[in-house]
């Protein structure tokens, strides 16, 4: 008979949430037992750059009392969340994982930290990440482990928020995506992570690495906690100008299982390119069990898909460059020498090119347009590679524009075109390792990038960590 | 094909100085060659694709 504790490990946020809701536990309890799992089985993993308890007691009680009235809040309430250390949070350091901002304590949450707070949920940490959400390591705090392998690294740059999910120390955290900075790390550490439409979610709080490029959303064990969690901090935020004034549809409705007749595109030529041992495997058998279930394969190209990769740097570098560029000026000694080297050539590229990786983005984004006319979601790897040990990630960051070339390939395309992706478990390679698969979508239409992961997640039997 | 960029120290140097009002170390300066090279080389490739009359992406908003 497994003890509560035990229980409550293994529980995903919409099992525990109706839990809380059906009063079988309460919120205290199920934030004493996430506390002790960050300082029992947490420990080794340097997933927390900073842990709120007493804040996190005191918002667990305060659910408690409410629940107990029973003003329940909804599917939020009472459970843990974690955020990214480069999301503000009032009175709580947020270190951008930086000497920068070593003590920078905010005035203000992010509008996603209010959205949470209002829905109910706890928040327990702040989470580690690579400097500024750009490039490893995290000068103050360290690299984060993978719970799959202590050895291995977790990708990022949102380390910490996905150790913290695969490990059980929160039920979901706050990540942040510019090239795949949640989806990456959701792969290699075997999670759920979702990059939405572009201004489907407020980023006002979050500090910005590229503002065109730039996501913030959740990360979690199930698609159905990243459904629960979108729909928490979704929304047009008058605060934040990139936002859509649109309606969040009810997402759990989408999870139906029922994917039949849907189309989903293969985009093999650049996608499936150049992929580790047992993902392209890994990714064709989750394509499979989509097609056993009634859906409708076909392969599609985008015929521009080779100069994606330039595009996104012709865009992220002078983007980068002007945001960090008064930091630098005033604080460059504080900077590690792997951000300052990705985020300062930005300040020597052309201002042609960058008008003309506009262009080429205008063409690339049209081109998956239509070829999300043609089909109702495309469906690739995540990560070409599984989670790589410190040797191999030093010769990964060696020179930076490679990156997007091995880690972010099959990511960084949708935070170019601004279209919704998620990553969910496939599989694991030869070496135990997880492996994620990606599926993304039309704009704003989430729903169906939820149905078909769901679906996919319901029919597969990919193992979880123990 | 893209083009070989050689990015020079001293020319680096100069333009921290002048552009950032900065003085950074030589092997700082050296590393940043190297990522520069890498993407001016990167986006070299845009020279090869003829986008005469697209419209930049400023008005960029939510994959349309």
């Amino acid at each position: 008979m497994p003890s509560p504790d035990t229980d409550l490990r293994k529980m995903s946020l919409g099992q525990v949430s109706e839990a809380i809701r059906k009063r079988d536990v309460s919120p205290v309890e199920v934030l004493e037992a996430t506390l002790a799992r960050i300082d029992g089985e947490g420990e080794g993993l340097n997933a927390f750059i900073t842990v709120c308890r007493e804040e996190a007691r005191q918002q667990a009680r305060d659910a408690e009392r409410a629940i107990g009235a029973g003003d329940y809040l909804g599917p939020l309430h009472g459970v843990t969340v974690a955020h990214k250390d480069i999301v503000a949070t009032s009175g709580i350091r947020t270190t951008c994982g930086s000497r920068v901002f070593r003590d920078q304590v905010p005035e203000q949450d992010a509008t996603i930290v209010e959205r949470l707070n209002a829905a109910g949920a706890v928040m327990v940490g702040k989470t580690g990440l690579y400097e500024f959400a750009c490039a490893p390591p995290n000068p103050l705090f360290g690299a984060t482990r993978n719970p799959w392998d202590l050895e291995r690294d977790t990708g990022g740059s949102s380390s910490g928020s996905a150790a913290a999910v695969a490990a059980y120390l929160c039920h979901a955290a706050i990540g942040t995506d510019t090239g795949g900075s949640i989806r990456s790390p959701a792969s290699l550490c075997g999670i759920v992570g979702l990059k939405q439409t572009y201004g489907r979610v407020s980023r006002r709080g979050v500090f910005p690495l590229a503002w065109s490029l730039d996501h913030a959303g959740p990360m979690t064990r199930t698609v159905e906690d990243a459904a629960l969690v979108l729909q928490a901090i979704a929304g047009y935020d008058p605060k934040d100008t990139s936002t859509v004034d649109l309606p969040v549809p009810d997402y759990r409705k989408a999870l139906t299982g029922d994917v039949k007749g849907l189309k989903a595109g293969v985009p093999r030529e650049y996608f499936f390119k150049d992929l580790g041992p047992g993902v392209g495997e890994a990714v064709d058998r989750a394509i499979q069990t989509l097609e056993g279930a009634g859906m409708v394969i076909e392969e599609v190209a985008l015929p521009h898909a080779e100069y994606i990769q330039a595009s996104w740097w012709g865009v992220f570098a002078p983007e980068a460059a002007a945001i960090h560029a008064p930091l630098m000026r005033a604080s460059a000694d504080d900077y590690a020498e792997p951000v300052l080297s990705m985020v300062g050539p930005g300040h020597f590229l052309p201002a042609t090119v960058h008008m003309k990786a506009d262009q080429a983005r205008t063409i690339i984004t049209a081109e998956m347009n239509e070829v999300l006319r043609r089909v109702d979601v495309l469906l690739t790897p995540t990560s070409p590679i599984v989670a790589w040990t410190p040797e191999e990630g030093g010769a990964l960051w060696n020179r930076v524009t490679d990156v997007i070339g091995t880690i972010a390939r099959c990511t960084a395309p949708f935070n170019l075109t601004g279209h919704p992706a998620i990553s969910v478990p496939c599989g694991l390679s030869p070496e135990g390792l997880p492996i994620g698969f990606q599926i993304a979508g039309r704009a704003f239409d989430e729903e169906t990038v939820f149905k078909v992961a769901h679906a996919y997640e319901s029919l597969a039997s990919v193992p979880g960590r123990p | 094909m893209a083009k070989p960029a050689n990015v020079d120290v001293e020319t680096l140097a100069r333009m921290a100085r002048e552009l950032l009002g900065q003085e950074y170390p030589r092997e700082w300066l050296e590393r940043f060659a190297v990522q520069l090279e890498g993407l001016l080389e990167e986006t070299s490739k845009l020279e090869e694709w003829d986008l005469t009359g697209i419209e930049p992406a400023r008005v960029f908003r939510n994959g349309e």
